[in-house]
């Protein structure tokens, strides 16, 4: 079948012959690998299902086996395969010198140049600051393949590349614009879907409004976005406590965090060091506990880093814009009447209450279920950005170009601070109104097509049916009887018709509940 | 509402837009009745919300003006009391009436429709043995005013 003549070197003339198939190869220069491999070729061929036709002599050909072991029932034809790198070959074998430990350099194909030139790179903020550990830096010599390494404890490479000019760059393998624009564009949808759920409740009372004319309207407060305003709006403050300017916790926090924000922290220590030795932990609990979150969810490195992200943010025009229109695009949602100056202040606080939320889970904030699973995706997508335009800016100004053996230090500019507005009594008050509003509305509809919400499951729950037109009706089971209507009771609605022809839905009112209704 | 956040349809806003004239209160409702086509039923159906007109019908009273035949039948055909009916159709959501007012201020609004209420029925229906309440809803951010037996 297949023959080869004994006692030759494989690597010279070989004869391959294969009868079964009726292939012969006769090779001049064939390399052992190639040898092999048609070897393999053509025994694979052999067992397959033409090979019975020896014993029998009755021809059963039904189909071939090929290179890979696969099966066809067509009979194949017998190709030979051609040669592997016919160019190359390995290296001759140096001959056993006998001496074991003294063996000659193995060659090897590409020589490394030797490094000799010893360098000294650190990256820092502006304030004094390492960039970090860990980031990743690449320095690519005049001669010489780049070098892919990371920044040390100390936001430092020292070490040797080859000799002479060398450029060196943070971040370097990080296509950091990409993932700013995919940061900013995720951002927007994150906003877009609350304002759709916000728009979705305007909507509703808008056609009560168009009906209830303007004296009724007249009871509207107007109110300002910024301020706190928008922590007050997502029920995020609970407190009503009467603070003074001076111990408002809000206005403290912003004094300190500003103030550790421009500290130079030559003494190797990080802005957040500072922030903390300012901010004590009991007055983190009472600026935690003023926006009605437990103290123990979050902690002081992550109101810090709420503010580094929002400073980051502000500072970007196409981010800030993003924000700006948000607001005011909340407020006409609201149909809030003003909206104040937005400034960093207005940053922060949508990345505070964002990330307050996500840091928190929402527990214990009297914000609609509705708003908070927006406001905590609100919350990740700022952190993104946020970081995403960190990494931009260290990208953008970590870059040093060096001539040869040396240390040198790259300063990178931060943001400039951000002053969170204080939060004051009225402003809470206002807001608060609204958040009130917010509250006593059923769930808004999640279609326009009749559906049931279940808020609470079960006999003692709440659950609200629409019924795609604007009316609902809301079973409310267990509840504080003192003072209030007999539980369980429905509250709903009717559809009516305006003087104008137009439908509206009408005015709530509360019955007790029917046997049929009750929740099985 | 803050100082810096006037209702720019207000009664401040009215005095600022006279430049300071000394224009009464109810030149105001004056002002607004001209210059907004308001039906006359809107006003007095208004002024029933504190001086409402209250009727007895099978054992029950009721507030005239939030009456609802529909439901009293669906009532009676539940086999509920008159007084028991009189408590539900009786119910006035001020919070829903006055959306942006606040928890307290609604509050505050409902014990003085409350207290006009009661003085009718004392009034018209001594013996009536009914009383006027104010009912929180604590954690629904709700406020209703209704008459029900005492």
């Amino acid at each position: 079948m297949l023959s080869r003549s004994l006692g030759q070197d494989p690597t010279d003339s070989v004869e391959l012959s294969c009868t079964r198939c009726g292939h012969f190869l006769s090779a001049p220069n064939v390399s052992f690998d190639d040898w092999a491999e048609q070897l393999i070729f053509c025994f694979r061929r052999s067992f397959s299902k033409e090979r019975t036709t020896d014993e029998t002599g009755i021809s059963l050909t039904v189909g071939h086996y090929d290179s890979r072991g696969n099966y066809s029932p067509t009979p194949g034809p017998c190709i030979p395969l051609p040669p592997r790198n016919p160019e190359r070959h390995a290296p001759p074998p140096v001959p056993y010198n006998g001496d074991f430990y003294s063996q000659p350099k193995r060659t090897i194909e590409r020589e490394t140049p030797t490094s000799t030139c010893h360098i000294g790179l650190k990256f820092i903020w502006d304030n004094g600051e390492g960039l970090g550990c860990d980031l990743p830096c690449v320095l690519t010599p005049a001669s010489g393949e780049p070098i892919r390494t990371r920044l040390d404890e100390y936001s430092r490479f020292v070490g040797s590349i080859p000799d002479g000019p060398y450029q060196a760059q943070m971040l370097g393998d990080v296509d950091t614009e990409e993932r700013v624009v995919r940061s900013r564009a995720e951002v927007q949808a994150a906003l877009e879907a609350i304002l759709d759920a916000e728009r979705a409740e305007a909507a509703a009372l808008q056609a009560v409004q168009d009906e209830r004319g303007f004296v009724a309207n007249a009871f509207y407060t107007y109110l300002a976005i910024g301020k706190g305003a928008l922590y007050a709006a997502w029920g995020l403050v609970k407190s009503l406590k009467e603070y003074g300017d001076l111990i408002n916790p809000v206005t403290y926090f912003s004094n300190v965090i500003v103030a550790a924000w421009n500290a130079n922290a030559s003494d190797g220590t990080g802005w957040i060091t500072s922030f903390q030795n300012s901010f004590s932990a009991e007055q983190h609990r009472e600026l935690i506990e003023a926006f009605g979150f437990d103290p123990s969810k979050i902690n002081r490195e992550q109101v810090a880093e709420a503010y580094e992200l929002a400073c980051f943010i502000a500072e970007d025009g196409p981010s800030k814009e993003m924000l700006a229109r948000f607001v005011a695009d909340y407020a006409l949602a609201q149909n809030y009447e003003e909206v104040a100056e937005f400034g960093g202040g207005a940053v922060f606080e949508i990345v505070f209450a964002a990330l307050l939320v996500l840091f928190t889970g929402g527990v214990g904030v009297v914000a609609s279920a509705r708003l908070l699973p927006l406001v905590q995706r609100l919350g990740q997508r700022l952190r993104g950005l946020g970081q995403s335009l960190r990494n931009a800016r260290i990208k953008k100004a970590g870059r040093a170009d060096g001539k040869g053996a040396g240390a040198q230090i790259v300063e990178v500019e931060r943001p400039k601070q951000i002053t969170p507005e204080p939060v004051t009594r009225q402003d809470v008050e206002a807001a608060f109104q609204k958040s009130k509003k917010a509250r006593n509305a059923p769930p808004k509809p999640l279609v326009d097509e009749p559906h049931s919400i279940v808020e609470r499951p079960g006999r003692e729950g709440q659950y609200t049916t629409h019924y795609g037109d604007g009316t609902y009706k809301q079973y409310r089971g267990s509840g504080k009887e003192h003072g209030g209507i007999p539980r369980p009771n429905v509250k709903f609605n009717q559809l009516n018709v305006s003087p104008s022809g137009k439908n509206y839905p009408g005015g709530p009112q509360v019955r007790a509940v029917k046997p049929e209704e009750f929740p099985k | 509402m803050t100082n810096e956040q006037k209702d720019t349809q207000g009664y401040e806003a009215f005095l600022k837009a006279n430049e300071g004239r000394s224009l009464s209160k109810f030149e105001y409702l004056y002002m607004v009745m001209r210059t907004n086509a308001i039906s006359n039923d809107f006003y007095l159906f208004f002024s029933k919300l504190f001086h409402p007109t209250i009727v007895v019908k099978g054992g029950g009273y009721f507030i005239e003006e939030n009456f609802d035949s529909d439901r009293y039948q669906e009532c009676i055909a539940q086999g509920q009391t008159g007084s028991e009916i009189a408590s539900w159709l009786n119910l006035v959501e001020i919070t829903a009436f006055f959306e942006d007012m606040s928890y307290e201020e609604a509050g505050a609004f409902s014990n003085v429709v409350s207290d006009c209420w009661n003085a009718t029925l004392a009034r018209e229906f001594p013996e009536s043995g009914f009383i006027s309440k104010v009912l929180f809803e604590e954690e629904l951010g709700e406020v209703y005013v209704t008459l029900c037996s005492a």
